[in-house]
């Protein structure tokens, strides 16, 4: 009989925090596996405190001394037994160094290897070796000669439109978008003189410019036997701040034959390097359909809730069971898309005010009530928000037969998960889901600002200050008389002593 | 009986009619509104209107009204938005740390300009300054931790 992922790892510690913390003691009590939590004195309150069997104060000070202190982490695992250290996403997630400790100490890392993570984690290796295997990159330029006729010539074999980007630059300066081989010498004149006063470098590099930019990413996911298996797509366009905001599975940019390349390259990465555990390959998608290879996460990441919605799989499960060095019994075949998820991340900010952050203690979380509809939520009623962490709050995830479900539930949902207290994008996120582009799925990466004027919050009406008006007052006057709601005076309930005859 | 609130930080009067029962009245921008209390629990209100059923979720004068957050206070406890400062004053938007102090006592800025970077939540905010003006003083330096709402850089405002 195969051994249990259990027997293999019977406690395990999360190096991580919020809503993460609760979503891998969830899978872990499913599995029969103890877990082990960390948190800091301000958190005292969350859920992830005290929500696993053992927990572990990391008192105050700096995330160096806290969650990204890689010897305290270690020393606290051997000190509670645990035999296994899940990274979550962010911090210690994606760094080599503490997954070599990590095995070092005899301990089991749930993720890839520290060499997958260092080609990989590399912009300019893992584009080498995506090279190697063949994969497609943006196509460009970055070489020395700077001979404009040889720009120019380079410049149409990549195909217009291209876009010049000085190499020192940043901040939109240097860059320009030429659409015709005639405008070429021009732009490139334009771009180098605004790079020589910017930066006082005026070397350039060519790029094709992608036009319709949508960002599509493939979950992945590699055992220690040489199965490497994906679990579709997802889309991650409606982003600000280069933080995503909504992003939803399937994806209706792919046709199904774009998805079956998509995905068949994405697993012909995760061979060539023979990958172990979940990852995310993400692309850059152009109009046209072609896309091209951006980077790679070599670990879970925060939007696999929508994957595992329309697929019906437990990623976080197969995480451990690949580290305990079990094979995933699953065939490519097995793994099915069933209709659609959306999921939108409630942030602690203010979206009609630059998403400026925002801190307070939240009141009321909420419910949600309907069917197929999951809250991953790091806060409780009470709970404080500090400007310590973080800002996201809580994902809320919707499945539903099609995208027009999907959006309908989450909705509805969001009016139910109030996190009354603190400023939310609660109701931006509303308006982004009611707006034309979203219903047409015209969801590239630069939404929110293309839209910008579309989301601005719009004057109440006087019927709907009314009935907040009302709402006040019937509060306040509940609260003053503490009367009972069904009209009947209170009197009566406070007589005693009256015999039924 | 007139009624004063702030809602969502802005001032409105309503004309109380009638509020008992479980049932209120009042006039609010020239049209009656009337509202029956069919239901309340910790957190949940159902009102209903003209046959019309609404919830509507609260807590501790927060509402969500047809799905828009709503704030109401009572005139007594209004107060200022926080991001709107007094001229010549620039305050810390929330606590943080001090990251970046471009300027120093006497220097004359315009509107706009950059002031003071800050770090909160894991990212940089920078303080503008809201009007033209000398900088007559500079409350706290680089690596200081600051409260929120409190003053950064006074500026003497540019007479006009």
């Amino acid at each position: 009989m195969q051994k249990q992922i259990n027997e293999v790892i019977p406690k395990l510690l999360i190096a991580n925090r919020g809503e993460i913390a609760l979503r891998v003691i969830k899978t872990c009590r499913q599995l029969g596996i103890k877990t082990v939590t960390l948190f800091t004195e301000e958190e005292r309150q969350l859920p992830h405190a005290y929500e696993s069997d053992e927990a572990i104060c990391l008192g105050t000070g700096p995330l160096s001394e806290t969650y990204l202190n890689q010897e305290r982490i270690i020393e606290i695992a051997k000190l509670t037994g645990a035999i296994a250290i899940h990274p979550g996403y962010g911090f210690l997630s994606e760094n080599p160094a503490f997954t070599k400790k990590v095995k070092e100490a005899g301990l089991i890392f749930i993720g890839p290897s520290p060499e997958s993570m260092e080609i990989m984690g590399d912009k300019k290796t893992s584009k080498v070796k995506m090279e190697e295997v063949g994969i497609p990159l943006i196509p460009g330029y970055h070489g020395d000669n700077q001979e404009p006729e040889f720009l120019a010539k380079t410049a149409k074999e990549i195909g217009y439109p291209v876009l010049i980007k000085a190499t020192a630059g940043g901040g939109g300066k240097g860059m320009r978008v030429v659409n015709k081989e005639s405008e070429f010498i021009e732009g490139l004149d334009s771009a180098k003189r605004e790079a020589a006063n910017a930066f006082g470098n005026d070397i350039v590099l060519i790029e094709k410019y992608i036009t319709g930019p949508r960002h599509i990413e493939v979950q992945v996911m590699s055992d220690r036997f040489g199965n490497h298996l994906h679990f579709y797509e997802r889309e991650c366009s409606i982003q600000r701040r280069h933080q995503k905001v909504v992003e939803e599975t399937p994806s209706m940019a792919l046709t199904d034959e774009l998805r079956k390349n998509i995905c068949e390259t994405s697993v012909a990465i995760t061979t060539s390097i023979n990958y172990e555990g979940a990852g995310t390959v993400e692309y850059i998608l152009d109009e046209d359909g072609s896309y091209y290879f951006l980077e790679m996460n070599t670990r879970l990441q925060v939007e696999h809730p929508v994957t595992e919605m329309v697929t019906g799989c437990d990623l976080v499960a197969l995480q451990i069971r690949v580290a305990a060095n079990l094979a995933i019994d699953l065939k490519q075949e097995e793994i099915k898309q069933t209709g659609h998820a959306i999921e939108v991340r409630l942030y602690s900010e203010d979206p009609d005010n630059n998403f400026m952050p925002a801190i307070g203690k939240i009141n009321h979380v909420g419910k949600t009530s309907l069917n197929d509809v999951r809250l991953d939520s790091g806060y409780v009623d009470g709970n404080s928000v500090s400007i310590n962490f973080d800002p996201m709050l809580a994902k809320l995830i919707a499945w539903g037969t099609d995208r027009e479900a999907a959006t309908i539930k989450t909705l509805c949902s969001l009016d139910e998960v109030g996190f009354l207290g603190v400023k939310t994008n609660r109701e931006y996120l509303k308006r982004i889901l009611v707006s034309e582009p979203f219903k047409k799925a015209d969801t590239l990466t630069h939404f929110v600002e293309t839209n910008a004027k579309l989301l601005e919050k719009k004057e109440m009406s006087i019927e709907d200050q009314a009935m907040a008006i009302a709402s006040h007052l019937f509060v306040e006057h509940d609260h003053l008389y503490k009367k009972e709601i069904d009209g009947t005076e209170t009197s009566w309930s406070r007589l005693s002593g009256f015999r039924n005859v | 009986m007139k009624r004063k609130f702030f809602l969502n930080g802005k001032e409105i009067e309503i004309e109380l009619i009638r509020n008992r029962n479980g049932q209120v009245s009042f006039r609010h921008e020239g049209q009656e509104f009337n509202f029956d209390l069919v239901n309340k629990s910790e957190n949940k209100l159902t009102l209903q209107t003209d046959n019309k059923t609404n919830q509507v979720v609260f807590a501790n004068g927060q509402y969500i009204v047809n799905g828009l957050d709503v704030t109401i206070e009572r005139p007594q406890h209004g107060r200022k938005k926080s991001g709107s400062d007094e001229a010549g004053h620039m305050t810390s938007p929330m606590p943080g740390k001090i990251l970046k102090v471009m300027v120093s006592c006497g220097d004359h800025v315009k509107i706009g300009d950059s002031l003071v970077v800050m770090e909160a939540m894991k990212m940089e905010h920078t303080i503008k300054a809201n009007c033209d003006g000398e900088v007559s003083s500079i409350h706290y330096k680089v690596g200081e931790q600051v409260d929120g709402g409190v003053d950064l850089v006074d500026l003497k405002e540019t007479e006009k």
